[in-house]
């Protein structure tokens, strides 16, 4: 049973990627809009047969031409309601990257054309909630979608759905949508101790002290350099008449250390790039210069946002082919 | 979707298309639906105004069940249209009582269409279809506010404008093109109001009750565009030719009738046919209404053995008819079947002595000289012509004839027929319409209730049954002009005493008379062309315009046309999806592109560079051509400073060049690895 409904659902996946494929800009037309009565548009078929069959049962004139008013109206509610999508462009916005099992907003711009009004607009992810969205006559505007990420790698995220039952409620017009967003999704980051991978054949944060525990033990003295903090400096030495000296502690700023996928031998690829994200995030925290071992690739020891955004999607992307990325 | 709550700009609109939906069943509605209407809306407006909350549903049960109650015993329990509407109508404004969510609002205006339908079976006139069309739109806003999440720059009005703007044509062309069936069963919820109008069986002074209403009758069109005289006019509906003692009333012996085309039709070459058409009010009874020596043309009317027309069903809706009659055609002038002989001398054995001792001593076995002397009678001695003739007990007719000598039409018409019946001649009382009102601008004829007539037919023998009216001898002016004139001084505030407000009674007044007659000419053509289109005018419309002369024919046109239809339909779409392109370029590289992707040379999503770069790395036998194409877009796209001009001529025509070329090498290449 459920085999046969996953093939179903392939089926019906892959048609709707040949119908629809993913694109960041979308124009609605006759190919990517869906339409169907709904249980209301039933219902009122319902009630145009009552009143149908009292026409004909009472041969009285005006329910026939109420009747028959009230059908061609549901036939230009159709148009209507098609029209009410078509023309509408919709575009991925610029996304923020996320950690995998948070939810990222994903934004859609929504632009009319032709000069054409598009109202009463609702938009989900199958799972997510749904957002309201109108577009005036040749405006814009934008609606932020959310949806929970799952793995970690370029959003690869499903369709979600455009829908609108203007003007009458009686016709469902919709269409399923994957706008492509050039982003990516960090592993999770999952907390172990440190374990370094330090100059050639060391377990050591440089500069630091093995256990780091988060105590801030003293290391001795180094010249100042800019930047340092006030609270740093050894004003004795200063008072003395040794110019700025600062005190060095383990979890100094000026420390390095290497993180190595061999580090975490035993545990599975997801693990060990979970446990070298939340590593990274940390020792950005700290303000240490990491470098980053994988296999294949390898990032230099750099402190900067630039290198720990680089770090992080060297994760999120391992594995996956360069193409890809 | 369907349990969200309703937008507030939605409610008032909601509100409104309730009330509109009840305009038409303001004639039967008992006055405690208006009370609970109002009371319901009221409620919800409150609730809308954050001012009151929802009914508990302890209020609700109580409400619901004595709205019950109180339908039942409005109409003790009868099942009638009225109490069908009424039981609608009450769930429909107790459900506003409840309407929370969009689901509830669907079914109020569901409701609200319905029941706005229903008021069609009570209320049809011209002014009704104006009314029904504003509420149809406003339940048509109200729907569509419904759906609204912002107010737009259009109003839900407008919308709603515009929807039913553009539905006028395919409801036209259903309206006139739909296949009017007969009814599908003939169990139907009847009215249980009476109808005004001509009843079965007339004692003295029933007729008279008539006159006291002003609602339509008939309305007849002439062929030549004339009215015959007013003298003419009479449109008979009935022969009464039982009496007795109190009441005339149809015997009954003539149940056989002929029915169209088998009936019997005046001569095409006879002198003084008049053709005619008309269009009737429903009577809930068979007959029709003719001119004496009718013939029948129609469909479903036929001819009885009393020269009368008559339907095949009761006329329960408006119908619409074409008549031929002969006036001045001789009927059984061969001679009277013993049934019918019998049955037109009958009375009963005793009563109104002296009235058939008059008729005795006068009687010289000449029954016109004997109707001659009856007419000099009333014309000699003082009888009046009046509404309200003093109540008469037992030997009402000699009452009438000696003793007070005031009365109405049916009073002489019943004295006379009985007189002629005392002596052996056979007569009957006929009761119908007398005269009417000229529209002399759209050129119709006006009948209403208060024109309702009786006279009398006798039989001679070689000259057969002959038409006498004895009000004619008393009061000539209600025939050649009509009651109100007949009624002129000291009766005439008696013409329509139920009806103070009724416009008949002002005639005289010139602007407002005329005023009448305008809205009255618009009723006609409404009534003539609007709703009495049925079945017959649907085949004669078809037969006339398109040519067809069965269903059949018809239904295969039908299905033809809608298909021709969906074809257009195809078209359009294929047409409107067609691609367009900016100039010769952008469709050059939008087909080669769309190939490439085809083929899987490229990524999707990639940048032209891209593409030709990807395209280069797998299909290194075409590779210098790639790179030359890849060379001139760059130097098209960045550097050519008139893309429209000649560059972009040059550049297509290597776009397609390069295409050639692929897909040339293509068939005599190994497919790709991937």
């Amino acid at each position: 049973m459920s085999t046969w409904r996953q093939a179903w659902r392939r089926r019906w996946q892959g048609w709707m990627e040949r119908r629809i494929p993913p694109c960041s800009e979308l124009t609605l037309g006759h190919r990517s809009i869906f339409i169907f009565p709904s249980a209301i548009g039933w219902l009122y078929a319902a009630l145009l047969l009552v009143m149908l069959l009292t026409a004909i049962n009472y041969q009285n004139s005006l329910i026939y031409g109420m009747t028959f008013w009230l059908f061609s109206v549901g036939i230009s509610a159709m148009h209507f309601s098609f029209g009410n999508l078509s023309g509408l462009t919709l575009t991925a916005g610029h996304a923020l990257p996320v950690f995998a099992g948070d939810t990222i907003e994903l934004p859609v711009r929504l632009r009319s054309s032709k000069s054409k009004a598009h109202q009463s607009l609702l938009l989900r992810y199958p799972n997510g909630p749904e957002v309201v969205a109108d577009v005036n006559r040749g405006d814009e505007s934008e609606a932020l979608l959310t949806v929970t990420t799952q793995k970690r790698g370029l959003l690869n995220a499903e369709r979600f759905l455009l829908e609108s039952r203007y003007p009458l409620g009686i016709f469902r017009c919709w269409s399923w949508i994957r706008l492509r967003y050039p982003v990516v999704v960090y592993p999770q980051p999952i907390w172990t101790p440190f374990r370094f991978a330090s100059g050639t054949d060391g377990e050591w944060l440089e500069g630091a002290s093995i256990d780091s525990s988060g105590e801030q033990d003293f290391q001795g003295l180094r010249s100042y350099q800019p930047g340092d903090s006030l609270k740093r400096i050894a004003w004795k030495q200063y008072a003395r008449g040794r110019g700025l000296v600062s005190k060095d502690f383990d979890s100094d700023e000026g420390a390095s250390c290497w993180f190595d996928w061999e580090a975490l031998a035993p545990l599975d690829t997801e693990q060990r790039l979970s446990h070298l994200t939340a590593w990274v995030l940390k020792a950005h925290a700290n303000g240490w210069h990491y470098g980053l071992r994988l296999p294949g690739k390898t990032l230099p020891q750099l402190h900067s946002e630039l290198h720990l955004e680089a770090c992080l999607k060297a994760l999120a992307l391992f594995g996956y082919s360069e193409e890809a990325s | 979707m369907i349990t969200h709550s309703i937008p507030r700009p939605a409610t008032p609109w909601l509100l409104a298309a309730v009330a509109a939906s009840l305009v038409l069943h303001y004639s039967h509605l008992p006055i405690w639906m208006w009370g609970l209407a109002v009371l319901t809306a009221s409620w919800r407006w409150m609730v809308h105004l954050g001012r009151w909350s929802y009914p508990g549903r302890t209020l609700k049960l109580i409400a619901v069940l004595l709205a019950v109650l109180a339908v039942g015993s409005t109409f003790s329990g009868r099942f009638s249209l009225e109490s069908a509407a009424a039981f609608l109508i009450a769930a429909c404004v107790l459900k506003l009582l409840e309407m929370r969510t969009l689901r509830d609002a669907y079914v109020v205006i569901f409701m609200a269409y319905f029941t706005l339908a229903t008021g069609f079976l009570f209320e049809q006139e011209l002014l009704a279809g104006l009314l029904a069309l504003f509420a149809i739109w406003l339940m048509t806003s109200a729907l569509i506010s419904a759906h609204r999440t912002s107010q737009g720059t259009q109003s839900a009005s407008q919308v709603a404008g515009k929807l039913l703007l553009a539905s006028l044509p395919v409801m036209l062309l259903l309206y006139f093109l739909f296949p009017r069936l007969g009814p599908l069963w003939n169990v139907r919820l009847q009215s249980d109001q009476a109808r005004t109008g001509l009843s079965e069986s007339m004692a003295p002074g029933e007729i008279a009750n008539l006159s006291q209403s002003d609602e339509l009758a008939f309305r007849v069109t002439f062929d030549n565009n004339q009215p015959l005289p007013r003298q003419q006019l009479y449109f008979r509906a009935l022969t009464l030719d039982r009496y007795d003692g109190r009441r005339w009333s149809p015997s009954g012996i003539f149940t056989e009738v002929d029915y169209a085309p088998n009936a019997w039709r005046p001569p095409t070459d006879a002198e003084g046919v008049v053709r005619y058409e008309v269009v009737q009010e429903p009577t809930d009874q068979r007959w029709l209404f003719a001119l004496r020596g009718v013939g029948a043309v129609e469909p479903r009317t036929g001819l009885t053995g009393d020269d009368r027309l008559v339907y095949r069903t009761e006329v329960r809706q408006r119908i619409r008819y074409q008549v031929e009659s002969l006036p001045n055609v001789s009927i059984a002038e061969q001679g009277l079947t013993r049934r019918v002989w019998q049955q037109s001398v009958q009375l009963p054995g005793r009563g109104n002595e002296r009235a058939r001792q008059w008729a005795a001593e006068r009687y010289q076995g000449d029954a016109s000289a004997l109707v001659n002397q009856i007419l000099q009678h009333f014309r000699q001695q003082p009888y009046f012509y009046t509404l309200q003739p003093p109540a008469l007990a037992s030997d009402d007719i000699d009452g009438f004839l000696f003793d007070t000598r005031r009365g109405f039409c049916a009073h002489y018409a019943g004295a006379m027929t009985f007189m002629l019946r005392s002596v052996g001649v056979p007569a009957r009382v006929v009761a119908g319409y007398q005269g009417g009102e000229w529209n002399a601008e759209a050129g119709y004829l006006t009948v209403r209730q208060f024109d309702a007539h009786a006279w009398v037919e006798y039989w001679q023998a070689g000259q057969g049954w002959i038409s006498v009216d004895p009000t004619a001898a008393v009061a000539p002016e209600r025939i050649e002009q009509g009651l109100r004139e007949a009624l002129a001084g000291e009766e005439e505030e008696n013409f329509l005493a139920d009806n103070p407000l009724s416009p008949h009674r002002f005639t005289g007044v010139g602007w407002l008379n005329s005023m009448r007659m305008q809205f009255d000419q618009l009723n006609f053509y409404w009534h003539r062309f609007v709703l009495s289109y049925d079945r017959g005018r649907q085949q004669q419309l078809l037969d006339v315009w398109i040519g067809l002369k069965s269903y059949k024919e018809w239904l295969y046109l039908l299905a033809s046309g809608f298909a021709l239809l969906l074809a257009s339909g195809l078209l359009w779409l294929w047409w409107q999806q067609r691609p367009r392109y900016r100039n010769g370029f952008a469709r050059a590289w939008s087909e080669l592109q769309h190939w490439l992707l085809e083929q899987q040379l490229g990524q999707p999503g990639s940048t032209p560079d891209e593409l030709l770069a990807q395209v280069q790395r797998q299909r290194p036998d075409c590779a210098s051509e790639v790179e030359r194409t890849r060379r001139q877009l760059q130097h098209y796209v960045y550097v050519a400073d008139e893309p429209a001009g000649k560059p972009q001529q040059l550049m297509a025509r290597q776009l397609r060049r390069l295409h050639r070329r692929l897909a040339k090498r293509k068939s005599s290449r190994r497919p790709p690895r991937s």
